[in-house]
């Protein structure tokens, strides 16, 4: 995320407010569905509708990367991001599976509630930091 | 794939932000590309070779 809010091009800094924006969105829908359903308790369709609400927000986040995607003009600044949404993809899905094991055999409690949404953009940002320091540019020749 | 931008560069006196503003990219695009960590697509390398009025097989080289 650092890397991309240092950079210059327009696609960047619409990807960073929108992202952003979506991201607080997406806690707010959490926190209010949250306590409507402890509060409410409700069962069935209702509740099915109200646990696809914050699924949505997923979906807006990764078509905002899309997005970037297809309008960033800077082809490297473009591998950069895909190196880290796989990084973040693989480094979720490979706890995920190491988690769900041990839970299968009853040898740890089940994480807590929307961990691997906080695992993947974590993992994508700290992997965009580690990139933006390994291709920094030290004063011009 | 190997490349001679630093050195076609350095004989020209172009600094790597006046080569990145010509190519529309990043400085950190022309130094991973500089230093061999990014190979440029095919658009980006015929820009390059545009820019640097040469073939763009004397600018890279292939590995093999």
């Amino acid at each position: 995320m650092q890397a991309i809010c240092r950079s210059q091009t327009k696609a960047a800094r619409r990807y960073v407010q929108r992202l952003g924006a979506i991201g607080l969105i997406y806690l707010a829908t959490v926190w209010v569905i949250t306590r409507y359903v402890h509060q409410h308790r409700p069962t069935g369709a209702k509740l099915f509708t109200l646990a696809a609400v914050p699924a949505f927000d997923v979906v807006a986040m990764i078509a905002v990367v899309g997005i970037y995607l297809r309008d960033e003009a800077d082809e490297f600044k473009r591998h950069e991001v895909v190196v880290s949404i796989l990084w973040a993809i693989g480094f979720t899905l490979a706890l995920m599976a190491f988690i769900d094991f041990l839970r299968s055999y009853h040898s740890i409690a089940a994480p807590p509630p929307f961990m691997e949404f906080i695992v993947f953009w974590l993992t994508m940002a700290l992997v965009q930091g580690i990139q933006s320091f390994r291709n920094r540019v030290r004063a011009d020749e | 794939m190997n490349n001679r931008l630093k050195d076609l560069r350095a004989l020209r006196g172009w600094s790597q932000a006046y080569l990145a503003e010509q190519l529309e990219v990043s400085r950190q695009s022309v130094n991973a590309i500089e230093t061999g960590r990014y190979d440029p697509s095919l658009p980006l390398a015929f820009r390059i070779a545009r820019i640097f009025a040469l073939p763009i097989e004397q600018i890279f080289e292939d590995d093999v």
